[in-house]
């Protein structure tokens, strides 16, 4: 699969991939791109190009991770990417899948009340998330800053936020709930509101799981690194 | 009524691994005596399936004969030590070596006793919607192996099949898939086991 470049022109790489837009909005790049290239913008918007492009062509090709280039990026961008990536998903893909998911069950015949579970559980699985953003906006992402910005002021040299399980975790229960829909919903359904949701699903699963894969493979190893630094 | 298994083994250890490799079939008693001799009719007569394991070197062929006259439906299967013994074929089913696989001996007692037994609407077995209920109700592995007599691995091996089936790993996940097959009740449900 292709990889982008800075010399791309930026409309190109949402004509090839349109998925790739929130992702350009997440890095405050706004829509008017005329025909100026991916570099261009960039220093337009202040965005480190490197930066962009290697987070651009993770989301666009699956198998891209150019782990040793991401680590080689400060941890204050990739915070502050992942920071904004958490402020996507708390204000647009969790609201929109809970608002679909309701739209479906409402389509679903109203004797078959054990489907309102389906909704049940992304709930419960929506505010373990959101406890697990919390967690890592309080403790981790104010860590990693204070270690980069002033490492004088750590006090503990042990932090150990492995997150790895947790992340697993959130993984099977996105994967669970695809499954109860796709295998066990009742035929009767309202199949647009069905197949947004899916899109949706699917959408964020991608996304969260290349999230969680920065926080997993880069900042901790990064962290783990300037701690030894630090010592 | 009921299904029994028969196991005839002079040595305590097979006998104790064939029992282990079929200790919870469901709804099925399980019989374990050291020589056909010491087979009682009354371990048989009133079951309604027979699976029947012995040595293939069993003299007792006409017993056997007799056995299947009882009991209509059967499997009698012959076990094999080594590739030397000699037998009759006819007085067998199936003839199973002692280093098969237990996996393989579970399979073939799952088709003699479930074949009747397929559910219509999802693809779990009895036994496996038993522990799926109790997994439900917030159950560990440990309370579940209690309630059911079986060992904690048997009960993480019926887990494993379970996920694999449905394609659901996690507990709440489980749970929810419970509710919708009507496998337990919502008001069943405490508001944890979904988070």
């Amino acid at each position: 699969m292709q990889e982008f470049t800075k010399g791309d022109k930026m409309v190109h790489l949402v004509q090839v991939n349109y998925s790739l837009l929130p992702v350009i909005h997440r890095f405050g790049i706004r829509l008017g791109f005329g025909n100026r290239t991916v570099q261009e913008l960039c220093k337009l918007y202040g965005v480190n190009t490197d930066f962009f492009l290697a987070i651009v062509n993770t989301f666009h090709n699956k198998n891209f991770f150019p782990e040793t280039q991401l680590l080689s990026f400060s941890p204050l961008l990739i915070v502050d990417y992942l920071k904004k990536t958490h402020a996507y998903y708390v204000s647009f893909s969790l609201p929109q899948i809970e608002d679909l998911i309701h739209r479906l069950l409402l389509s679903t015949p109203q004797q078959n009340s054990e489907m309102k579970m389906i909704e049940t559980f992304y709930l419960a699985y929506k505010r373990k998330l959101l406890e697990h953003f919390k967690e890592e906006e309080e403790t981790v992402f104010p860590y990693v800053e204070t270690l980069v910005l002033r490492p004088s002021d750590i006090q503990n040299h042990n932090f150990d936020a492995n997150y790895e399980k947790e992340h697993e975790h959130v993984d099977f229960e996105l994967d669970d709930l695809k499954n109860l829909i796709l295998k066990y919903l009742v035929p009767e359904y309202d199949e647009l509101v069905c197949n947004k949701l899916m899109e949706e699903i699917y959408r964020f699963e991608k996304d969260i799981r290349d999230h969680s894969r920065m926080e997993d493979a880069i900042l901790m190893p990064q962290v783990a690194h300037l701690l030894k630094v630090v010592k | 009524m009921g299904q029994k298994v028969i196991i005839v083994h002079p040595a305590e250890l097979v006998r104790r691994g064939l029992v282990s490799a079929l200790e919870d079939l469901q709804r099925t008693r399980i019989i374990s005596v050291a020589t056909f001799a010491e087979v009682r009719s009354e371990d048989y007569k009133a079951a309604a399936k027979l699976l029947l394991l012995v040595p293939v070197t069993c003299h007792h062929t006409s017993e056997l004969l007799e056995l299947r006259t009882k009991i209509g439906d059967h499997l009698f299967i012959g076990i094999l030590l080594h590739d030397k013994e000699k037998y009759k074929t006819d007085h067998f089913d199936k003839v199973l070596r002692l280093d098969a696989p237990a996996r393989q001996l579970r399979e073939i007692a799952e088709r003699f006793f479930e074949q009747d037994d397929t559910g219509l609407n999802d693809e779990l077995t009895a036994r496996e919607k038993e522990v799926l209920r109790l997994i439900a109700l917030g159950n560990t592995n440990k309370t579940i192996a209690e309630s059911l007599f079986i060992s904690t691995h048997t009960v993480i091996s019926h887990r494993k099949n379970i996920t694999e089936k449905l394609g659901i790993k996690s507990i709440p996940g489980l749970t929810v898939y419970a509710i919708i097959q009507k496998i337990v009740a919502p008001t069943d449900i405490s508001a944890d086991q979904l988070s």
